[in-house]
This record gives structure tokens, C-alpha cells and sequence, in this order.
């Protein structure tokens, strides 16, 4: 495997205002530190693992990469290796005040505050004892690692370039993506550089990973000497479009809102506040409301290059604790009430009801450079897979969408479905860019405050899940008058046939226009379409694919059904589809593994003018609210609550069937499970059978769980 | 049974609350079920009960278990 590297999990935490960076691993009871620099986070993770013994590494002797030596001696037993050179000058008290070398740095890095100098003159000017020193070269094991240290002097006399594995390279001051080399501090030398560091430097091979002393980890690959600087390759480096142009009507409303409206100029401004406090590529949690606050948080990432992972504002604490764990992102944007859960987040910016949560913690897994976007495939059940979409999939699908369903900058949507869910979230993007406005609000279909909206701010389209639509039927919509309403959409599931009819013929009738989309997660979020003028006509079916797209069927075989008729897998081809799916940190770095062909896991069928129409599912999930929610792993999830029993989880959409088997009490089942995924227990049944039925092989036989169905 | 009887069935049942939990402070989103899903499941269950079909303006005024009196009481003649 290309990235097999990634197999051990450095952690990255940087010291404050320099931005020195230390790296951390923890095996078993074992810590590996390169360059340590007090960090309560990183103290906290070792309490936590239990970890007994650290080993202490050291690039070079310069204060910002040993400030924290000492300060974790304080706490464990400590081994510190470095080259002689490095560990004589260490054990020298003067040699180690930071302001001294505070000093040296501000040459090049402009004015330093009374509040750098203070956190500064907070650290004991101390010697530093190493335990091991080397003169050219030592190899170390660690933890069925193989380490190397390679003296490299040139920045300073105790410079080393650590290999660790062949796969990582922890190279210190030197190979700092795109910033020269410095060797005019005391004890630099040019010579020394040119002649043995660099010819080492350019000796090392592989798809290995280069871990700098400052700044953000690339793949070696990605780097190219040009006029003695590394430089990430061009291609990688070239300043990327934003996605949505906020700056060409400034004035324009880009939200209505209960208390006020956001003009694209305020919505340009609060963007970039956002983006400089989160300060470059990196990767973002977002808890998503329907708010401003939310949708410019994400509006920040999107047009400044920054990785957002887009979550469900209400989700269970406890799965949210877990996708931290997994991904360990570096901020999180999040509404105020929220703030509370991380009291070790520092607060760097409040606005609008949101706060910006720092975690301190950089994360270490390298972001491929066409990540745009993280999102969930199941909106509740907290797995920790996420779509991996990129800056292409975003502009192709959302550029299809405006083309298909003609929105311009005259149309004004409403944001009842969830921002964190793409068919949400691509109305929120298909207007904004083109400069649209949004009626931004968090109340339901069943509130006054809705429907006011609507009406007041002149709502032009919306769209719904098919659980929208029938609680639109229990509103008798159809009697409301809603004259700038021009088109409905409806996605994210199955519409019932009858209801699917029934909002077609009030369209007709109306003069209005609706249109049934299918789509997923994985496709960005639109798939096909069927246009209004056949919503009647085809009732039942999801219609053809978007412009830019195709769909083909296939069969068992994996051959293509060519004729009408004939049920097989919907495939569908397009620029729109997922680079992939993540579900460890390390699979952020991973590039586009899908080659635009996405095997939908739904069964469909052509008719002779080619329109589709989904009969069946391949895949054990069922849809619950537009929710996709995935049975196996709802299964998972009740059998920690539930030891001992056997659990499969059946059903069909908007109705979830528990079948157990074995001693249990039902009660309180539902609501676990119904608080863990965020959904309504009046969705859930439970039932009890003396046996699961299966057939020889013990393959669970779900259609003969059907006749409980009804229960 | 009575119709006030009735009409608190529906919201313990929907809602799972005890009898103690209805009164003046049970409103639309003051519990973590009466969400929309739960409003939904409300109205269903008020309309089987009482065998009546509300209006969209009541359903969506029925923003709180003392509304709810008011509004079947006044508009569909269901004494409580």
C-alpha cells in the first residue's frame, strides 16, 4: 500500500508564537517526543495511555525545540538523545534563554509583544542534561521501529535529520516547506551545508513523509529544490479559486433572517475573520445549525482553503468525543451553548452565537490538496466514515444544479433541511453561488415563525425529504397561498407514489414546478433528476442523470444491462463523485481512489425512454427522516448497551424494527438508541423472537423477519 | 374513558412522560421528543382520538399541551 507509511500516528503540537513544532508518539506504555515544548494537551495524552518511559529526541540545540525537556522530566523518566555537539551546548544554562534567542529570530520575524516577552520570560533558564549523545550517526530501535540520527550540521553545529522507519523524516530546520534555509545563527555554516547536510537531504527516497521543525508536514514527493529552497511543487501550491464570489454584489442579501438580513459584503468580512483566525490549511469541526454564524463558518473554509468536516449541531456528545479522537481536528466552530463541552479549548472568536474553539493540538495528518469537504454518510449514527469531496466535485455538482433546476440571482430558498446533510447543504451552496439569498432559520415546518418567513420574505423554491412532504400533506399545504413559490425539489430517499403524485398535480395545476432528484452523499449530492414537465407522466421514477453525468445498470455479472426493463445496480459516472471515503485520520491525505465511476448500492430500472426508477437496495441501510442510517452499525451500537444477545436491526424508511433474541429487558432500549442517533423513538419497534432466522450458511434471512413488520 | 383522560394519554404516550410532566411548561421543543417528528406523531394521535381532521393553523398553533385544550375544546367541540 502506497500509504502504508502512515501506520504509526505522530501527534503535532506547536509552541506558542514561534510555532515550533513537536512531534508525539505513544505506543503501549512508551512515548516518542521530537523537539518537546510544554503542552498541558500533549501532557494529558500520556496520563491518559499510561505511558511509564519517553524518549526524548532532539533536532538541534536552539531553545524552541527544547523548551520542554525539562518541563516533561517533571513528570516522567525521560531518556534524551541528541548529537554531542547539540548536548554540550544544551547542558549550558546561557544557551538555552529564550530571549536571547527570541531576539535572533526577530532579525527576520518583526516586532515582538510584551506578551510574547512575558510568556517567555516564563521559562526557567536552565541546562539541559542529555543521556546519550552521538558524534555522526546512531541507530536506535523503539518499539519494533528502527530509528536513524544522521548528524547534519549547517543550521547549527548539533543539527540531525531523524529517519524513522524509512517512512518518516523529522528533518528539524531544514526542509521547511517553501522557507529557506537559515544558517547565519551562531555556530551556522554554509559550507557545512552544502557539503554534507544537503547532498543527505537530497539522498533520502521514497514516498516518505517529511516532518519539518516548523510549519506543516508534505510528502517528500511533493517538494523540489528550486534555488535552494524546498518548495512544494507548483501544481500543488497554485492559489486555489474561491468558491463562492461574495465580492461581486456586496450589497446583495445573501440571508434573511429572523433579526436582520447578512448583505454578501457582511457574509465577505465575517468569512475572512473566520479564516484568519483559523490561520491556513487545516482541518475544521463544524456543528451545523440552520444559522449565519454556522453556513459562514463553513463559507470561510470553502473560499480560504481550510478542511471543514460538517456534523449535526445536536449530535450525541459521546460520538462527537470519538470523531475528535479519529481525526483529532485542530478547531472547532460550534454554537456558544456547546462551548461548555471542551472547557480545554481556548476561545478565539465569538460571533453571531458561534465560537471558535482552538484544541491546541495541530493535527498531523497531511490534507491532500484537492480535499475541500468532510462529510457524513449517516447523519446519527457517529461512524467515523466521512465523504472526502473535493474543490472539483463541489463546483461541477453545484454548477449541474443551477443549470438544471435554472436558479439565478433573483431566487430565495429557505433552509429547512439540515446544513450538515448535502442535500441541505447544496441549496445553501447553489445559491450563494450565484449570488442568491437564503431565508436562514432553525425553526420547523410546524412553527408559526416558519411559514411567516416564508410568506414575508417571498420564499421561491424549497426542498424536502419525503418525510417533509408528508408532514407538508398533514399541513394541507395544498390549500396554502404561497404565490412566489415557484419550485419544489424533493430528494434524499424515495417518494411515496401517491404523494409523489399528489405534489405533482398541485405543481400543474398551479403553475408551479416539481421535481423528484435522486442523489447521495458520496455524488457530492446530486445524482439524476427528473424535470418537472415529466413529474406527472413518470410518477415514481427519479429520472435521468444531471447534465455532466450518466447512469448505466448493471448486472449480477457485472455486465452492462443494455435493454428496458431489466433490473440491475445503478452505476453513475461523473466529475461529481467522492474522492473517497475516510475513516482514519490518516486517510485524509489519500487522493481520488474512485476515478468518478460510483457504485450506488441501489437496484433500478430503465424504461424504454430512459427514465429510471429505484425498486430495491442493494445495502443493508434504510433511510430514516432522509437520514441514511446503516443497520450493521446500529447493531454495533446496541450491542454495547445489550451484552449478550443477538441484535439485527431490520426494516424499512422511516421505521427501524429491533429484533433480539435471548434474555433481555426491552425497556429503555428504545430510548438509548433513539438518543444515540438523534432520532424520534416513535420510529423504533422492538421484538423479541426466541430464534433469529437464519439459513444453513447463518446468513440472517431478513425477508422472514418481514412478517413483524407490523406489529 | 374522559376526554381529558384521552387527551393526556396521547401526550404521555407520544412523548413518554409521566402524568406529572403535563402542564403549563410542555412546549413545542421543550423536550428533546417534541420535535417535528413528534409534533407530527401528536397530531395523528389527537386526530385518531378525538376523530376529528385540524386545520393547518391549529396544528401549527398547537404549540403547547394547554393550547392543545384551548384549541380542541374551541375549535373541533372537544370538551375538556
Amino acid at each position: 500500500m502506497q500509504y502504508s507509511i502512515m501506520e504509526a500516528e505522530f501527534l503535532m503540537y506547536k509552541l506558542p508564537y514561534i510555532g515550533s513544532n513537536m512531534y508525539l508518539l505513544i505506543e503501549r506504555d512508551e512515548a516518542l517526543i521530537i523537539d518537546p515544548c510544554p503542552s498541558e494537551a500533549a501532557l494529558s495524552r500520556l496520563k491518559e495511555n499510561g505511558v511509564r518511559h519517553v524518549t526524548v529526541l532532539l533536532t538541534h540545540e536552539h531553545f524552541d525545540h527544547t523548551s520542554g525537556v525539562n518541563w516533561f522530566r517533571k513528570y516522567f523518566s525521560c531518556r534524551l538523545i541528541c548529537q554531542e555537539e547539540c548536548g554540550a551546548r544544551i547542558s549550558i544554562p546561557a544557551n538555552n534563554r529564550p530571549l536571547v534567542f527570541l531576539s535572533l529570530m526577530q532579525a527576520s520575524n518583526g516586532e515582538e509583544t510584551a506578551e510574547i516577552k512575558t510568556f517567555y520570560e516564563s521559562f526557567p533558564i536552565e541546562g539541559i542534561e542529555a543521556d546519550l549523545t552521538f558524534h555522526e550517526d546512531y541507530d536506535l530501535w523503539w518499539q519494533g521501529h528502527q530509528l536513524n540520527l544522521h548528524s547534519c550540521p549547517g543550521h547549527s553545529p548539533g543539527s540531525i535529520v531523524i529517519c524513522f522507519d524509512d517512512t518518516y523524516a523529522f528533518t528539524g530546520d531544514y526542509m521547511i516547506p517553501d522557507i529557506p534555509v537559515i544558517l547565519r545563527y551562531p555556530g551556522g555554516s554554509e559550507a557545512a551545508y552544502r557539503q554534507r547536510s544537503l547532498p543527505y537531504l537530497l539522498s533520502l527516497q521514497g514516498n516518505m513523509m517529511i516532518m519539518p521543525g516548523h510549519g506543516t508536514p508534505c510528502l517528500l514527493h511533493d517538494l523540489c529544490l528550486e534555488k535552494g529552497v524546498f518548495r512544494l511543487k507548483r501544481y500543488r501550491k497554485r492559489e486555489r479559486e474561491e468558491l463562492f464570489s461574495l465580492d461581486k454584489t456586496p450589497e446583495a442579501v445573501a440571508f434573511y433572517t429572523e433579526s436582520g438580513t447578512w448583505s454578501y459584503g457582511r457574509l465577505s468580512e465575517t468569512s475572512a475573520r473566520i479564516a484568519d483566525a483559523l490561520g491556513g490549511r487545516i482541518l475544521v469541526f463544524i456543528l451545523c445549525t440552520n444559522t449565519s454564524a454556522s453556513i459562514a463558518g463553513y463559507v470561510a473554509c470553502m473560499n480560504h482553503n481550510i478542511v471543514p468536516a460538517l456534523l449535526d449541531g445536536n449530535m450525541d456528545g459521546e460520538l462527537l468525543e470519538k470523531l475528535i479522537e479519529v481525526y483529532h481536528p485542530s478547531f472547532l466552530w460550534l454554537p456558544l451553548e456547546r462551548s461548555q463541552e471542551f472547557t480545554s479549548c481556548q476561545e478565539i472568536l465569538s460571533i453571531d452565537g458561534y465560537v471558535l474553539l482552538d484544541r491546541r493540538e495541530r493535527n498531523p495528518y497531511v490534507l491532500h490538496p484537492d480535499l475541500a469537504l468532510l462529510m457524513t454518510t449517516s447523519g446519527s449514527t457517529g461512524s467515523p466514515k466521512f465523504v472526502r469531496l473535493s474543490y472539483e466535485n463541489l463546483r461541477i455538482n453545484t454548477e449541474s444544479i443551477i443549470e438544471y433546476l435554472s436558479i439565478d440571482a433573483g431566487e430565495r430558498s429557505i433552509t429547512n433541511l439540515p446544513m450538515h446533510y448535502v442535500y441541505g447543504l447544496s441549496i445553501i451552496n447553489t445559491h450563494l453561488y450565484v449570488g442568491a439569498s437564503l431565508v436562514v432559520t432553525d425553526k420547523t415546518l410546524f412553527q408559526k415563525e416558519f411559514w411567516q418567513l416564508f410568506k414575508e420574505k417571498k420564499v421561491t423554491n424549497f426542498g424536502g425529504v419525503p418525510y417533509t412532504f408528508e408532514m407538508l400533506k398533514r399541513l394541507r399545504f395544498f390549500r396554502m397561498d404561497l404565490p412566489n413559490l415557484a419550485t419544489i425539489t424533493q430528494a434524499g430517499g424515495k417518494l411515496d407514489i401517491e404523494l409523489h403524485e399528489k405534489f405533482a398535480a398541485y405543481a400543474k395545476e398551479q403553475g408551479k414546478k416539481f421535481f423528484v432528484m435522486y442523489g447521495a452523499a458520496e455524488a457530492t449530492a446530486r445524482m439524476g433528476y427528473l424535470p418537472a414537465e415529466y413529474s406527472l407522466e413518470k410518477v415514481g421514477s427519479m429520472g435521468i442523470a444531471i447534465p455532466g453525468g450518466c447512469f448505466e445498470l448493471m448486472g449480477e455479472a457485472g455486465a452492462v444491462i443494455d435493454d428496458a426493463s431489466t433490473p440491475g445496480e445503478l452505476v453513475y459516472h461523473g466529475a461529481n463523485v467522492m474522492m473517497g471515503y475516510a475513516e482514519a485520520g490518516n486517510d485524509l491525505v489519500k487522493g481520488n481512489e474512485m476515478g468518478g465511476r460510483l457504485l450506488t448500492g441501489d437496484i433500478a430500472i430503465r424504461d424504454e425512454e430512459g427514465f429510471y426508477t429505484i425498486i430495491g437496495r442493494k445495502k443493508r441501510f434504510i433511510k430514516m427522516f432522509g437520514k441514511r442510517v446503516n443497520l450493521q452499525e446500529t447493531e454495533h451500537i446496541l450491542s454495547h448497551y445489550l451484552e449478550g444477545v443477538e441484535i439485527v436491526c431490520s426494516g424499512w424508511d422511516d421505521h427501524m424494527y429491533i429484533f433480539i433474541s435471548g434474555e433481555v429487558k426491552v425497556d429503555g432500549i428504545v430510548s438509548y438508541i433513539s438518543k444515540k442517533m438523534g432520532i424520534h423513538p416513535s420510529a423504533f419497534s422492538v421484538v423479541l423472537l426466541d430464534e433469529i432466522p437464519k439459513n444453513d450458511a447463518g446468513k440472517v434471512l431478513y425477508y422472514k423477519l418481514e412478517k413483524y413488520y407490523d406489529l | 374513558m374522559e376526554n381529558l383522560e384521552k387527551y393526556d394519554k396521547a401526550f404521555m404516550e407520544v412523548f413518554e412522560l409521566s402524568k406529572e410532566n403535563l402542564n403549563e411548561k410542555l412546549v413545542y421543543q421543550s423536550i428533546q421528543l417534541w420535535d417535528s417528528v413528534g409534533h407530527m406523531s401528536l397530531i395523528a394521535a389527537l386526530e385518531d382520538t378525538f376523530n376529528i381532521m385540524m386545520e393547518m393553523d391549529d396544528i401549527i398553533d398547537l404549540s403547547s399541551y394547554e393550547k392543545g385544550k384551548e384549541i380542541l375544546a374551541d375549535k373541533y367541540g372537544v370538551s375538556l
